[in-house]
């Protein structure tokens, strides 16, 4: 098995994960209140199998390697996502979301 | 000073992180990864998944995606090493504590930053409405 295989295993969880999130997010504000509406099962569905390739990762990875390509994944990602979708953030955020990925990295030294 | 839900996503976090524990602890030793799953855990697991689901859905509501999901990992990382030097008695090396200021500090510009007004949150037939209303 190439390094380059858990790597892709956990950016294609996250890609399922980061749907699901991003489908919520474009919702309507009062979303909790109409919970069976049409993006429930896309939620659902992508959701659960960025889940099960995340277990996947799991099972394949050591505990050590597997936090850290979750959490840099995940903050990569999502922040890319949000950027794209014309989520606004200031420098101090992200400075923030950098100091994050640096205290990731630096936990896994 | 504070306007930011810091301890709903610490908690909504906690939740995720025990989860995550839970299901590495019942893949470990395992043969292979479907004879792994294949045990009354993954239920409960995707049960437990789907009871926190809507708590992560506001989470990503409110506070949006870059800001939500990087503080949720930020409480991953504080959780991680105290949890480890708590429970496991695991030894504090130098990057351990940068890691953790580094996340406190973070935390902190969150949570100091006025939140933004999201489009999401301001309905394009308010002003409508209103004139409407005026004329009436």
């Amino acid at each position: 098995m190439t390094p380059l295989f858990p790597l892709a295993i956990t950016l294609l969880a996250q890609f399922f994960i980061t749907s699901a999130d991003a489908a919520v997010r474009r919702q309507p504000q009062p979303l909790l209140s109409n919970p069976f509406q049409s993006w429930l099962p896309t939620y659902a569905i992508s959701r659960l199998i960025g889940l099960m390739l995340r277990l996947f990762a799991v099972f394949v990875v050591p505990i050590g390697g597997a936090s850290l390509m979750f959490s840099t994944s995940a903050i990569s990602v999502s922040s890319f996502v949000a950027w794209r979708h014309g989520e606004t953030l200031s420098t101090r955020e992200w400075i923030a979301i950098g100091l994050i990925v640096f205290a990731v990295l630096m936990r896994s030294l | 000073m504070f306007n930011f839900p810091i301890l709903y996503i610490a908690v909504v976090q906690l939740g995720f992180s025990a989860l995550d524990i839970y299901a590495r602890s019942n893949l470990r030793g395992a043969d292979t990864f479907i004879s792994g799953m294949s045990k009354e855990w993954l239920i409960i697991w995707l049960l437990l998944q789907a009871c926190i689901a809507p708590f992560q859905i506001r989470l990503i509501v409110q506070n949006g995606l870059g800001k939500g999901v990087a503080l949720m990992n930020g409480f991953s990382v504080l959780f991680a090493l105290t949890g480890g030097y708590i429970f496991l008695n695991e030894p504090v090396h130098w990057n351990h504590i940068v890691s953790v200021i580094s996340v406190i500090v973070a935390v902190l510009l969150f949570a100091t930053t006025k939140p933004k007004l999201h489009q999401v949150t301001a309905p394009e037939s308010l002003s409508s409405a209103i004139s409407n209303a005026e004329l009436a």
